[in-house]
């Protein structure tokens, strides 16, 4: 297999990985706000409820989380969803792998929007009660202060802990290897496998590196964007 | 205001655990597909140069379960996972040289894990060193590395070699690139697939050492246990083999020696 061969099948993998990517951040950044909202709840259950939920997530490694979501609903209950996600895909539109993609990003998307949750609860308590009572003078309400005044400084503080974790995310799409899901990682191995070529399993720590550079390139930018009020 | 927002709160916690409920709820069993799982494994089952699904097994897993009325989904599995998958229903059978006559390394029998189907090939554990390398007796195993598929057969067999340490690997094209490599000193794997490899290509360094083999084990499918669907493969298991379409198939792959095609010894 020539360079360019090997490249465009590495290539097909990482479609998968920016997939979940893509995925996990579109669906897990804005579910992280409610939970966020629950773990500083004052209604006490629904904090506890919450912090709960956080700890689980939080606490087990993700790949467990995948093996968990993936297979103990078919051990418990005998009925696999993911198996006839696989099966419909695969007979209607001839798409294989579908039920492991959708296990591996709804195991994604609760594990990073915990992680979120944690980054917007800091961004918000951050912001001083001041502000709060200044909106209350203003005759503000309560959502008129949320949205207008403490959201965006809260975008601006939590923006560097976020792009860390955004480019820990892309890393993380590796772990989908588990239940063999062909992303990147998966197709490198391929090859060693069938065709004794050893060295695309290294070349696929090019791809991720373009891609966090280009991350981290966008997120500087959205940095300086963001950093008005700075004098 | 207070109470709305009581309530506001009680439905969010509640939205959390439906939405973590909801994706496991049902929907409409879909019953036209069937799952085979399989792993990459020449000539049993593995892509041809346009990246094609072909080999053995394959074909003959697709031309049983064309006769039943399903579609074949061919669902790659980590064989180590392989009674993981098949319990939690995300495959339906294992088709893959799937080695019947067997205990894992946990001493129990596969046959009190699965269900098999008729044995439909021969086989045997071979042991796979590196041109140059030598192993004459047994004694010769001692403080040498070997590699064997997690969860295989082989990795059952190689126990019996002392004083060899044994490691796990993914695959059993892995276990060959590792001796190839020269990671580990030896691999042992399935007779079918070895003979496949060794000699050729970039593994035309290897060869097979016979004195060591393991006695003659079989293939076979695997099913969850209590499947309908074993009965149900083996009938169409012995229609192929009365209109001939199994011996083809073997010939096509350079099986016919190996190969099964009468299977009334084998009904209860």
């Amino acid at each position: 297999m020539s360079f360019w061969e090997v490249t465009l099948w590495l290539l097909d993998g990482f479609k998968i990985s920016v997939m979940i990517f893509a995925v996990t951040l579109l669906c897990g950044a804005p579910l992280g706000l409610p939970i966020a909202f629950c773990s500083m709840s004052r209604f006490k259950p629904l904090r506890a409820v919450s912090k709960f939920f956080v700890w689980i997530i939080r606490g087990v490694p993700l790949m467990l989380q995948i093996f968990i979501i993936f297979y103990v609903p078919g051990l418990l209950f005998g009925y696999q969803l993911f198996a006839d996600v696989d099966k419909f895909m695969f007979a209607e539109f001839g798409i294989e792998d579908a039920g492991r993609m959708l296990a591996v990003m709804i195991a994604f998307t609760l594990n990073y929007a915990c992680y979120f949750s944690e980054i917007y609860r800091g961004g918000i308590e951050s912001i001083s009660k001041g502000q709060y009572e200044a909106g209350q003078v203003l005759g503000m309400t309560k959502s008129q202060i949320f949205f207008k005044i403490v959201l965006l400084q809260v975008v601006k503080r939590i923006l560097p802990p976020m792009s860390n974790e955004i480019i820990t995310l892309i890393k993380d799409t590796a772990l989908a290897n588990c239940i063999m899901v062909c992303e990147i990682i998966k197709q490198a191995q391929e090859l060693a496998a069938t065709k004794a070529l050893i060295w695309p399993l290294f070349y696929t720590g090019v791809f991720y590196l373009l891609f966090v550079g280009v991350l981290t390139i966008l997120f500087g930018y959205f940095e300086k964007k963001l950093s008005y009020f700075r004098s | 205001m207070k109470q709305t927002k009581r309530l506001i709160a009680c439905m969010m916690a509640l939205l959390m655990v439906l939405s973590c409920g909801f994706a496991f709820s049902s929907c409409g069993k879909n019953e036209e597909v069937i799952n085979v799982g399989y792993t990459l494994y020449a000539p049993m089952n593995y892509k041809d140069t346009d990246g094609k699904l072909i080999g053995f097994d394959t074909e003959l897993a697709e031309a049983v379960f064309k006769n039943m009325g399903y579609k074949v989904n061919f669902v790659e599995i980590k064989w180590e996972n392989k009674y993981t998958d098949l319990a939690s229903h995300t495959i339906d059978c294992i088709w893959n040289g799937f080695t019947a006559n067997t205990a894992d390394d946990d001493g129990v029998a596969r046959a009190d894990k699965v269900d098999f189907s008729y044995n439909y090939m021969k086989n045997k554990q071979v042991v796979v060193i590196k041109e140059g390398t030598t192993l004459a007796a047994k004694e010769d195993f001692a403080g040498k590395t070997g590699v064997a598929e997690t969860g295989s057969a082989g990795e059952g067999y190689a126990a019996s070699f002392e004083g060899a340490k044994v490691k796990g690997v993914t695959r059993q094209t892995d276990a060959l690139m590792e001796v190839n490599t020269g990671t580990a000193d030896f691999a042992v794997l399935d007779e079918q697939l070895a003979k496949n490899y060794c000699g050729n290509g970039d593994y035309s360094e290897l060869k097979i050492v016979e004195e060591f083999s393991s006695n003659e084990e079989f293939y076979a499918i695997g099913f969850a246990k209590g499947s309908g669907l074993t009965a149900l493969v083996n009938e169409q298991l012995e229609r192929l083999a009365g209109d001939g379409t199994i011996a083809m198939l073997a010939k096509k792959y350079g099986l016919e020696n190996t190969v099964i095609t009468s299977f009334a010894d084998q009904k209860q």
